[in-house]
């Protein structure tokens, strides 16, 4: 049977995800089959199930509490605050930047009020979130109107988006850090949709609100392509004037 | 309802609300939440630092697993998916292969004597206990135990030596004193028999 066609068969496929698994792979061959699995879904399918198969083995084994450096190697790598007295600092940082984010929405907000003529009768805005790019520009905003549970979403910039991907909106809650869908947006200037009871639950509850890049539709959670990411503020007594 | 039911429907119950709350914190991670990663490494570090050391027997080796693992995490927490797998299973799996890399990097295979009395209980050859022991010997609702238990006894433990103590076919093959073809055959008719016990 030719190479490829050879990792077809389900007996070979099970035998070289279980050595795998269990470590008696090692070398150019664990390398080799790891190329394989980058191409071959039911190989990744099979080692998964070994995985999850195998994973009781390790109820019973005892903890060992790591070198305090591990955490601190760690901490330094990724950002976190190692020093507990470096972790209030940052805290009380965090709450500069939050108003720093709350006074551009502020401003934000205000230069909309000013330079678009009043409408009648507009609704009072209830949420702000501004959506910033990883390199902390606004790229969209997003407003939020509980009489008729209407979420706006204005682009300042418009997103490359391919046409088997999507954009998806998500509201991270500040109770669990749960992450729930608001459903798929339009790459549209402005996009105004309504909400269910249920998701205006979740605005709510949010910490801040993200859009991510979606390949697959009904995910239940957002891929790694995060493009905005913004909190989610309460406003009293603001007016949408946006659209 | 029994009270065994009840209780083995509580413990699949905590079980679960745990493994929820592994996964949000992933999912936060993907966000580069630093606060998660924390909660996280509070969470599972020290159980992971377990297995690295069952695997590696090395406490400088295990904390430098460990550590890779968590930046693992961190960069990748984007690509676990609930649906193929729960939370500990694909951060344990992450750490025992980089544990796995790491045996071969540092050539540690045949420096495990202290270890091979843990080993030798799996064989019956003295009263040291072991976790894996317990395993087959207490949870005996657990399918995969009920598996291993139907193997022949060489065929189990070399599976047992490969997957807990991370040796590989030519330590095994040095510590039972057998060649490397017949610790080949024991695992391959065991993981077959395995597969078909575990319904794969």
């Amino acid at each position: 049977m030719p190479g490829p066609l050879r990792y077809q068969n389900p007996e070979l496929q099970d035998l070289l995800a279980s050595n795998y698994v269990t470590g008696t792979l090692r070398g150019s061959a664990r390398k080799r089959m790891e190329t394989l699995m980058r191409e071959n879904r039911n190989l990744r399918d099979r080692v998964r199930q070994w995985e999850d198969k195998l994973q009781p083995l390790h109820s019973n084994t005892p903890e060992v509490a790591p070198k305090k450096s591990t955490w601190d190697n760690i901490a330094s790598v990724t950002g976190v605050a190692a020093d507990p007295m470096l972790a209030t600092l940052k805290k009380k940082l965090n709450f500069y930047k939050y108003l720093s984010g709350f006074a551009f929405a502020c401003t934000l907000a205000l230069a909309v009020l000013v330079l678009v003529p009043a409408a009648p009768q507009p609704a009072a805005i209830n949420y702000v979130a501004v959506m910033k790019d990883d390199n902390a520009k606004p790229t969209m905003v997003v407003t939020l109107t509980q009489a008729g549970r209407v979420l706006a979403l204005d682009m300042l910039e418009k997103p490359q988006v391919d046409q088997n991907q999507k954009l998806q909106l998500w509201a991270v809650s500040k109770v669990d850090g749960s992450i729930s869908s608001l459903g798929e947006i339009s790459v549209e200037k402005h996009i105004e949709k309504s909400l269910t009871k249920p998701q205006w639950g979740l605005i709510s509850d949010a910490e801040y609100l993200l859009v991510s890049l979606e390949t697959s539709p009904g995910v239940s959670r957002p891929s790694d392509r995060v493009l905005a990411k913004g909190l989610c503020v309460k406003v009293e007594g603001w007016q949408s004037k946006t659209g | 309802m029994t009270s065994g039911e009840v209780l083995e429907n509580q413990y699949t119950e905590r079980a679960r609300e745990a493994a929820d709350q592994l996964d949000h914190l992933l999912a936060r991670i993907t966000l580069k939440d630093q606060q998660a990663l924390q909660q996280l490494y509070q969470k599972v570090a020290g159980k992971l630092n377990g297995i690295a050391m069952k695997l590696l027997n090395d406490a400088d080796l295990s904390n430098d697993v460990l550590q890779e693992t968590f930046l693992q995490i961190w960069n990748n927490a984007g690509e676990y998916r609930r649906d193929q797998g729960e939370p500990m299973t694909w951060m344990a799996s992450l750490l025992r292969y980089r544990a796995l890399d790491k045996l071969r990097a540092e050539k540690r295979e045949q420096k495990r004597r202290n270890q091979y009395e843990e080993v030798q209980s799996l064989f019956g050859k003295n009263e040291v206990g072991s976790p894996v022991l317990g395993i087959l010997q207490q949870d005996t609702d657990n399918k995969l135990r009920q598996c291993l238990e139907t193997l022949d006894a060489l065929n189990r433990n070399a599976i047992l030596m490969a997957y807990y103590y991370g040796y590989s076919r030519e330590d095994i093959a040095i510590h039972v004193e057998q060649p490397i073809n017949t610790v080949k055959s024991w695992l391959k008719r065991g993981l077959t028999r395995l597969a078909k016990c575990l319904g794969h």
